[in-house]
C-alpha cells in the first residue's frame, strides 16, 4: 500500500509540473500574439497618418494657382483699319508688351495681331473657326481657351460670352489715328464710361457751373439708365423704335443661325444651305439668287423655319 | 446674226465654265450671262417655237448654276459686327 501511495503521489507531482509548464508556455504564446497584433496595429496607424499627411502635399504640388498680373490697363476697344495695311506692323509699345508674355501666350497674341491686321478688325468670334484661321488646327480647343483666358488675364484680350456656345473677343491694339477708326459700339462704350466716371472738378468750377445753370439754361433731365447701357447685340430695350427692334431681331436671328450651325455641324449646315438655294430658286425664281439682298432675306426666312427660330412678334413680346 | 447654234453654244459654254467657278463673284458673272442669254432667246423665239435642245440646255445650265450656288461657301454670319 505504501508503495502504491508513493507511486501515486509521484505521478501527481509530475503531472502538476507538466500542467504548470504547459500553462506557462500557453501564457507566453498568448503574450507573444498580443504583442504581434499590437505591433501590426501600430504600423497600420502610422501608415495611415503618413498617407493623411502626404495627401495635402500632393494636392499642393499638382495645381499651384498662378496669379497673373495684367501687363496693361489700357481700355480695349473695337477698331477697324481704314485700309488693309501693306505690311504687318507691330509698334514698339506693342512689342514691349508682347515680349513680357510667356512663349505660348506670346505666340497666340502675335498670331492674333497678324490675323487682325489681315481681317482689318480687332474683334470677332472666339472658337474653332478662329483657331483654324490662326493655324492652330492641331491644338485642343480647351488649350486654346485656356491660353485666350490667360491673355485676358494679362489685359490684352477682352472676352465676352454671347451665349452658351459662343464667345466674342476684342484684341488689345494701340489706336493709330492714321490707320484705324473706332467702331460705333466702342464709341458708345467710351461715352458710357465717361458718364459713369465723371472727372473730378474743383470747387471753383462747380460754383461757376452752378451760376451758369441758374442764369441761362434750365436743368437738363438725367439721361435714362437704359441708354447708358452698353449696346449688346440682340438685346432689346423698351424705348427702341420698330426699326431698331427689327435690327436687333436680325442680330438675334444671326446668332441663332450661328448657334444652329455649331449644333448641326458644318457638313450638315452646308447641305441645308444647298436645299435652301434650291428652294429659293424654285419658289422665287432664278433672278433672286443673284440679288444678294433678296437672297439673304429669303435665306434667313428659310433658316428661321428650318431651325425653329422664333418670329419677330414673339421675340418682341419676350424681350420688351 | 443670231441662230440656234450660237445660242446653244453660249449656253453650253456657261455650263462648262461653271465647273471652274470658285467664288461668289464669278458665279454672279455667270448668272448674269445666263440671264442675258435667256432674254435673247425669249426675244428670238416665241414660246411655242422654242427648240427642244435649247430648252433642255437652258434647264440643265440653270440646274448647274443653282447647284454651284449651293456648293459655294454660304454667307459669313460671323461678320454681323461689321
Amino acid at each position: 500500500m505504501g508503495l502504491l501511495k508513493g507511486i501515486a503521489t509521484a505521478v501527481l507531482e509530475k503531472t502538476k509540473d507538466e500542467v504548470k509548464e504547459y500553462l506557462a508556455k500557453f501564457l507566453e504564446d498568448e503574450k507573444k500574439r498580443e504583442n504581434k497584433l499590437e505591433e501590426k496595429e501600430e504600423v497600420a496607424t502610422v501608415e495611415s497618418t503618413e498617407e493623411v499627411e502626404e495627401e495635402p502635399v500632393l494636392e499642393e504640388e499638382v495645381e499651384p494657382e498662378e496669379e497673373i498680373i495684367p501687363i496693361t490697363d489700357e481700355d480695349i476697344e473695337r477698331l477697324t483699319y481704314k485700309l488693309k495695311p501693306d505690311r504687318i506692323m507691330i509698334s514698339y509699345d506693342l512689342a514691349d508688351l508682347a515680349l513680357a508674355l510667356p512663349l505660348e501666350e506670346f505666340a497666340l497674341y502675335i498670331k492674333m495681331v497678324i490675323y487682325s491686321q489681315d481681317q482689318k478688325k480687332n474683334y470677332g468670334y472666339l472658337g474653332n473657326a478662329l483657331k483654324k484661321k490662326l493655324g492652330l488646327s492641331d491644338m485642343d480647343i480647351e488649350e486654346f481657351n485656356v491660353l485666350s483666358d490667360r491673355l485676358q488675364a494679362y489685359g490684352l484680350l477682352e472676352i465676352e460670352t454671347v451665349s452658351d456656345n459662343q464667345r466674342t473677343y476684342i484684341l488689345y491694339m494701340p489706336f493709330d489715328e492714321e490707320l484705324m477708326k473706332r467702331t460705333n459700339a466702342s464709341k458708345v462704350k467710351q461715352q458710357n464710361t465717361q458718364r459713369r466716371n465723371p472727372q473730378p472738378r474743383s470747387d471753383q468750377n462747380r460754383k461757376k457751373d452752378n451760376r451758369g445753370r441758374q442764369e441761362s439754361k434750365p436743368r437738363q433731365e438725367p439721361i435714362p439708365q437704359q441708354r447708358q447701357q452698353e449696346e449688346i447685340p440682340g438685346q432689346a430695350t423698351a424705348d427702341m423704335k420698330d426699326e431698331d427692334l427689327y435690327k436687333s431681331y436680325r442680330t438675334f436671328v444671326h446668332l441663332e443661325i450661328d448657334r444652329a450651325k455649331m449644333r448641326v455641324g458644318r457638313s450638315n449646315f452646308d447641305k441645308i444651305y444647298m436645299e435652301a438655294v434650291k428652294y429659293i430658286d424654285k419658289k422665287y425664281g432664278f433672278k433672286v439668287l443673284s440679288d444678294s439682298e433678296k437672297f439673304k432675306e429669303h435665306l434667313n426666312n428659310y433658316y428661321i423655319s428650318a431651325f425653329d427660330i422664333i418670329g419677330f412678334d414673339e421675340w418682341k413680346k419676350r424681350k420688351v | 446674226m443670231l441662230n440656234t447654234r450660237i445660242l446653244l453654244k453660249s449656253i453650253n459654254d456657261i455650263e462648262i465654265k461653271l465647273m471652274f467657278c470658285k467664288t461668289a463673284f464669278e458665279w454672279n458673272l455667270f448668272a448674269e450671262k445666263y440671264e442675258q442669254i435667256s432674254e435673247k432667246i425669249k426675244d428670238f423665239y416665241s414660246e411655242e417655237d422654242l427648240p427642244e435642245e435649247i430648252e433642255s440646255a437652258m434647264s440643265r445650265t440653270r440646274d448647274a448654276l443653282v447647284i454651284k450656288k449651293g456648293e459655294l461657301p454660304p454667307s459669313n454670319y460671323s461678320e454681323i459686327f461689321k
